[in-house]
């Protein structure tokens, strides 16, 4: 009886298993969910690599490629928290004037020596140096960086500073730990094959033509859940090839030929059509809110736009839906603080702002003396969106009588305009910021800073702790400048729209739109 | 004729002195800044002053140009600002593609011109001549980045015979490389062929008009070897010079070309360039024409001696 016993559990047993097996293999879902290694994945950037050195430059496009290279000490999960990724952890002491990074060991970079802490002293004291790095400037307050052992590195600081971590966490450009006697090889620049720690080898750049990375095998890094940029880098595919397609129509068709399997910018026109089509034919399209901000700068020294009366007048005369859906077709969301919604930092006071009142703002213009001269509102349309939110405000100003002209001009030049404060107007942007410190810092642009002295205090006290709530005070207190101020009009942060086709998996768009492809595989 | 080439030659030097002076003035005196393009959105002025300072852009205008010219001499093109890679290996490795872009865009504009022009020509008013002034005039005014839309819209998304974006080198691949070349070189010979078609149309329509073209019929010579042999060899030489300055000009301007199909080629480096405002590499590139343009008008005027024998290069 026990042997027969025996004999049936051992069947069901094999039969429960079998079934299970069988279960699992003929699941989709399941099956599909399982990674699979190996592949080349073809992924479309809308223009092409600028230069290869992670420290020299901060073009994008050189960011998005080389964070897959290069790792730094630490960067930013999707919720802008730091994460580390080249240590294991780090501290302060408990003035923030010196902070102790442990390393991560046995961390190899891609020619196969290990990552030491002198690697990192080199690394930083690079970044330091203003003839490399364009971002010197920002770590002007490093008194110095110490090897304390092998895995340990100490940056000492001139004065207090409790933002310091997130100048090593910057997202473009990537504050990376690179090899020296590569760097040396190269003539102390990297020019061609730069040779980092990251998941992915750069392998070759044809300019124009393609970049192509190759999977590290040996690389070792963070554990957990990817987040943002943080998070565990698995490499599962061979190969990555990325593309440069200026043109967004032939970068959409080439989509559509699967000539390319992903693509960094889908064009927000085409939305409409995805949904009536390219989704039918298996093409996925992520939509995830962005950290890039868009905004109307006010030359607070300058004739007319220096009258508060007047940036007042023209804060109740825009309306910041409709200028948002001027500007990105609906794939934007108006937000009047510079803290991106979501943000730890932000609270409700941030959605203090002026309501559309084009009554209260034609009375505010009389009251300001304003006999219509012309205000020149700078743009440019290297990046459409610019010039369209200045169209967008130059109708909304029209409308109670303010003479606005735009200027449109080239980027270079509009970037100049910008960082000389050489402007009534201008129409700008910019790319993520988590650090709200270093967002406030923009208020630099059109002298207001300069006058209005409370707002450099701010920020410079945000710099100086790390509590949550003393920080959140902070901000609402700056928030609160702006709003009375008006030495700006903050108006969006668009939506990052990619596509790509279904058999890419694992594939998350992030709020950088940083293309990033550990952890993505094919199943084709 | 070794005479004058050496003539060309010397005639050259200052040919690109000049140039060389009126690039460096124009780029440098265009608004805008390299150093705030490379520093990006949230510079301040003091960083855009101390990387003007790292790339020697504080110092006077003429120094930095004698310093560039002394480069020039030694056969130096520079170093571009924004990837540190040599001037001169960039264009290296770009201008082949535009080479043959623009090359194939010739063969394929006279392909079309030639037998479109004399037949136009030959049947000089009536409908075929008309249809050939539409056809041209349509080719004079379609917008090239239109017609590369359109072309890989329907030659590579609809019927799939071409790669919408891409690029193999010839050299490596030479039918494959083609594949990626067929669309582009039609897009951008098509404005060509309609201008030169246009040109011999007009000589050709002179030439017939004269009287040794009556003498070749009179003494019995069929149509053909009188249209080919004795009309379109002196109607071909005044076309010469249009293919000669519109190759030039293809040479300079296959940007729109390049941009629209993703080529690697000369003038899409060229135009990215000025954008950042790559002093050295805009340079580089615009002296690289100008040497491209007068060395190939230098082989117009040499081919004018074929079609024309009263050309003397004394």
């Amino acid at each position: 009886m026990s042997k027969i016993s025996s004999k049936l559990k051992k069947t069901g047993l094999a039969l429960t298993t079998t079934a299970l097996l069988l279960a699992l293999c003929l699941t989709p879902g399941l099956a599909a969910d399982k990674p699979k290694l190996g592949g080349t994945i073809t992924v479309g950037l809308n223009t092409d690599l600028t230069a290869v050195d992670p420290h020299t430059s901060v073009a994008v496009v050189n960011a998005i490629v080389l964070h897959h290279v290069f790792e730094p000490l630490l960067a930013y999960g999707e919720d802008l928290k730091l994460m580390p990724v080249a240590c294991e952890r780090w501290e302060a002491n408990k003035d923030y004037t010196a902070y102790i990074f442990h390393l991560r060991k046995h961390k190899l970079f891609h020619n196969g020596r290990e990552m030491v802490a002198e690697d990192v002293k080199f690394s930083l004291e690079r970044v330091m140096d203003p003839k490399i790095s364009p971002r010197a400037k920002h770590f002007i307050g490093v008194a110095g960086v110490e090897v304390k052992d092998k895995y340990t590195v100490v940056v000492k600081l001139k004065k207090p500073f409790a933002a310091f971590p997130h100048l090593l966490a910057y997202i473009n450009p990537v504050i990376a730990v690179v090899p020296k006697e590569e760097l040396a090889k190269q003539g102390g620049v990297f020019k061609e094959r730069p040779s980092g720690t990251g998941p992915y080898m750069f392998a070759e750049w044809k300019p124009d033509r393609y970049i192509i990375l190759k999977k590290f095998g040996k690389y070792t890094g963070p554990t957990g859940p990817r987040n943002g940029l943080g998070g565990e880098r698995i490499a599962y595919l061979d190969t990555i090839k990325l593309v440069p397609i200026p043109e967004e129509s032939v970068s959409l068709m080439a989509l559509l030929n699967k000539e390319i399997d992903l693509l960094q910018y889908f064009p927000p026109k085409y939305v409409e059509k995805h949904k009536k089509d390219y989704a039918k034919k298996g093409l996925v399209l992520n939509e995830v809110p962005g950290l890039s901000w868009y905004q109307i700068y006010f030359g607070v020294n300058r004739p007319v736009t220096k009258n508060l009366k007047f940036r007042q007048a023209c804060a109740y005369a825009i309306d910041l839906d409709k200028a948002t859906q001027a500007a990105y077709l609906g794939h934007a969301k108006s937000n009047p603080s510079v803290i991106t919604r979501g943000s730890v930092y932000r609270t409700p006071y941030h959605d203090t702002w002026y309501k559309y009142d084009p009554v209260k703002a034609k009375q505010l213009l009389k009251e300001s003396g304003y006999k219509g001269e012309p205000v020149i509102l700078d743009t440019t349309k290297k990046y459409i969106a610019m010039f369209r939110q200045a169209v967008a405000v130059q109708a909304a100003l029209q409308a109670i009588g303010v003479n606005v002209k735009l200027n449109v001009v080239e980027w270079p030049v509009l970037l100049k305009k910008c960082v000389n404060g050489d402007f009534q107007m201008l129409s700008y942007g910019a790319g993520g910021t988590p650090n709200p410190a270093l967002a406030y810092a923009y208020l630099k642009r059109g002298g207001f800073e300069g006058a209005y002295p409370e707002i450099k205090k701010i920020k410079e006290a945000a710099l100086m702790t790390d509590d949550l709530q003393q920080l959140r005070s902070l901000y609402e207190k700056a928030h609160r400048i702006t709003y009375e101020q008006v030495p700006w009009i903050q108006l969006y942060n668009y939506n990052y729209l990619q596509a790509h086709w279904n058999y890419v998996k694992g594939y998350k768009t992030i709020n950088t739109g940083y293309p990033i492809l550990w952890g993505v595989w094919l199943d084709k | 004729m070794l005479k004058f080439i050496i003539k060309r030659i010397i005639y050259l030097i200052p040919t690109l002195v000049l140039v060389a002076a009126m690039v460096f003035l124009l780029i440098h005196l265009i608004p805008g800044d390299p150093a705030a393009v490379i520093l990006g959105p949230d510079a301040t002025a003091e960083d855009v002053a101390s990387v003007r300072q790292a790339l020697g852009l504080d110092r006077p205008l003429y120094e930095q140009f004698v310093v560039w010219l002394d480069n020039l001499v030694h056969g130096h093109f520079g170093v571009s600002i924004h990837s540190k890679r040599p001037v001169i290996e960039s264009i290296s490795e770009r201008f082949p593609v535009t080479l043959i872009l623009t090359t194939l865009a010739l063969i394929f504009a006279l392909a079309v011109a030639l037998p479109s022009g004399v037949l136009a020509a030959v049947n000089h008013n009536t409908n075929k001549d008309y249809l050939f002034m539409i056809g041209t005039i349509l080719g004079v005014s379609i917008p090239g980045f239109w017609l590369g839309l359109m072309a890989l819209l329907v030659f590579s998304v609809h019927l799939g015979w071409f790669p919408s974006t891409g690029f193999v080198p010839m050299w490596e691949d030479f039918w494959g490389g083609l594949r990626y070349m067929i669309l582009p070189s039609m897009t951008l010979g098509l404005f060509m062929a309609a201008v030169v078609a246009r040109m011999v149309r007009s000589s050709m329509l002179e030439v017939l008009r004269l009287e040794y073209v009556t003498h070749a019929r009179a003494k019995g010579l069929s149509e053909w070897k009188v249209i080919t042999k004795h009309a379109l060899k002196n109607a071909f030489a005044p076309t010469l010079t249009t293919i000669g300055i519109q190759y030039g000009m293809l040479l300079g301007g296959a940007v729109v070309t390049e941009t629209v199909f993703s080529l690697p080629g000369l003038g899409k480096y060229l135009v990215v360039s000025i954008y950042m405002r790559d002093y050295p590499v805009v340079q580089g590139c615009i002296l690289f024409i100008a040497l491209v343009y007068v060395f190939i008008n230098t082989v117009v005027d040499l081919l004018y001696g074929y079609f024309d024998p009263r050309v003397q290069y004394s």
